[in-house]
């Protein structure tokens, strides 16, 4: 099946960053699916995917939590020293409501999913980065 | 006429030194003390013995000028004496036997007399006797002030077997209290040392409950992992060419589900490793 975006938000510029290269694949794929991709850069290694923003400057972030070089928590933090407004969806295998609750705290962060993302998943994505740009001030309210 | 009640005046003025004497004794040894040294004063006699039965026992005491003796059992009462205290008949004779030679000398031509009396204190049978001869006489006349002697320190005698007896069970009390006290120490030290091994325990099952509750959350995390990558590409299989379905994800899922046996495989070695070391323990 094939999602026709109604009205469709302008195609967004965005990172996906997880060590596993299957995972970045597939996610590649259903953004790919769902056209709301303008450019699409998938990471491996989060520290190349920190160099790149400035320059890259990705509208949104698909970010995993568990990495081997650094965390998505260290990532959220360090990613205050660069200048970007990119918006961030944790994209986690962690179903712990106690890093739900940590995401939270990051106002970057607009969503939270649990892998595996689908369609569907992609679907709400687009509504939870709608919803961050027109209604700026609300914090983000979200749940698995 | 005025000479007997000269003597009476006398004796009766000793009788009363003596109760006041004897009421302040604090044990049964002054008690026989004070009857040796004042009861020459009330009337004569060579040997006086007073035997008092009662359940606890039988106390004999005899006094002679020269010194009391105090003596406890049934053996030591005379062949009269157990008569006495059965048969309850008085009497007054002259002694033939040789029953106090060790005591004293006994000399025939002097007229030895043995006089016996019993009297009844409720519970307490007294007898007493009197050994007296021509050279200490003991008359007819004397045995009211016996009587006298006999009630006053029988009275005591109770009194002071009395305040033994409380003296005694308070002792035992004082002793039980003692080691009431003793036994509750220990027993709340060991109340308190159990205390402390349970709190220990129940902290070291704690603990142990919350690393293998962290092990089971990692395990889930660690498994869903590859899980997720394989349902991912399940989920895409849709949109992908054949060409993409051969060259990669082919590749990709048989490498998902390696990395999920192997997670698989960690787990269960790790968890027949934490049963092993709780059964050790």
């Amino acid at each position: 099946m094939i999602i026709i975006l109604e009205k469709a938000v302008q195609k967004l510029d965005i990172f996906l960053v997880d060590d596993q290269k299957i995972t970045n694949f597939i996610n590649k794929k259903l953004v790919s699916v769902s056209g709301i991709g303008k450019k699409v850069n998938d990471f491996i290694n989060p520290l190349q995917a920190l160099e790149e923003l400035e320059t890259r400057k990705p509208q949104l972030i698909l970010l995993d939590l568990n990495m081997p070089e650094i965390n998505g928590w260290t990532f959220l933090e360090k990613m205050e020293k660069y200048k970007t407004d990119a918006k961030v969806i944790i994209v986690t295998s962690s179903t712990s409501g106690l890093d739900l609750e940590k995401a939270k705290k990051y106002k970057r962060v607009i969503h939270y999913l649990v892998k595996p993302l689908s369609i569907h998943s992609i679907e709400e994505l687009i509504k939870a980065y709608k919803a961050s740009k027109t209604n700026k001030s609300q914090a983000p309210n979200y749940r698995t | 006429m005025e000479i007997s009640s000269a003597k009476y005046r006398i004796t009766y003025q000793a009788f009363s030194k003596f109760s006041t004497s004897i009421s302040k004794a604090e044990d049964i040894e002054t008690l026989i003390a004070i009857i040796h040294k004042k009861s020459k004063y009330l009337f004569d006699y060579k040997i006086f013995r007073i035997a008092l039965n009662q359940k606890e026992g039988i106390h004999v005491f005899t006094f002679i000028p020269e010194r009391a003796i105090h003596e406890e059992g049934k053996d030591y009462l005379h062949n009269y004496e157990h008569e006495l205290l059965t048969k309850q008949i008085p009497f007054c004779t002259a002694l033939k036997d040789s029953l106090f030679d060790k005591l004293t000398n006994v000399d025939s031509e002097l007229h030895p007399l043995l006089w016996g009396w019993h009297f009844q204190y409720n519970d307490l049978n007294v007898c007493t006797s009197i050994l007296a001869d021509d050279s200490k006489r003991f008359v007819s006349g004397d045995i009211e002030m016996l009587h006298l002697l006999v009630d006053a320190v029988t009275t005591k005698f109770k009194e002071l077997q009395f305040k033994n007896e409380l003296e005694h069970k308070n002792k035992n009390l004082k002793e039980a209290l003692f080691l009431i006290e003793k036994k509750n120490i220990e027993i709340n030290r060991i109340l308190d040392n159990k205390k402390a091994i349970i709190a220990a325990r129940t902290k070291e099952i704690r603990g142990k409950n919350k690393k293998l509750l962290e092990i089971s959350k990692m395990n889930a995390h660690n498994v869903r992992e590859p899980l997720s990558r394989i349902l991912g590409l399940v989920e895409i299989a849709d949109h992908l060419s054949p060409e993409e379905l051969q060259d990669d994800v082919l590749g990709f899922l048989k490498e998902s589900a390696q990395d999920l046996d192997h997670t698989l495989k960690e787990i269960i070695e790790m968890s027949a490793g934490e049963i092993d070391k709780l059964s050790v323990e």
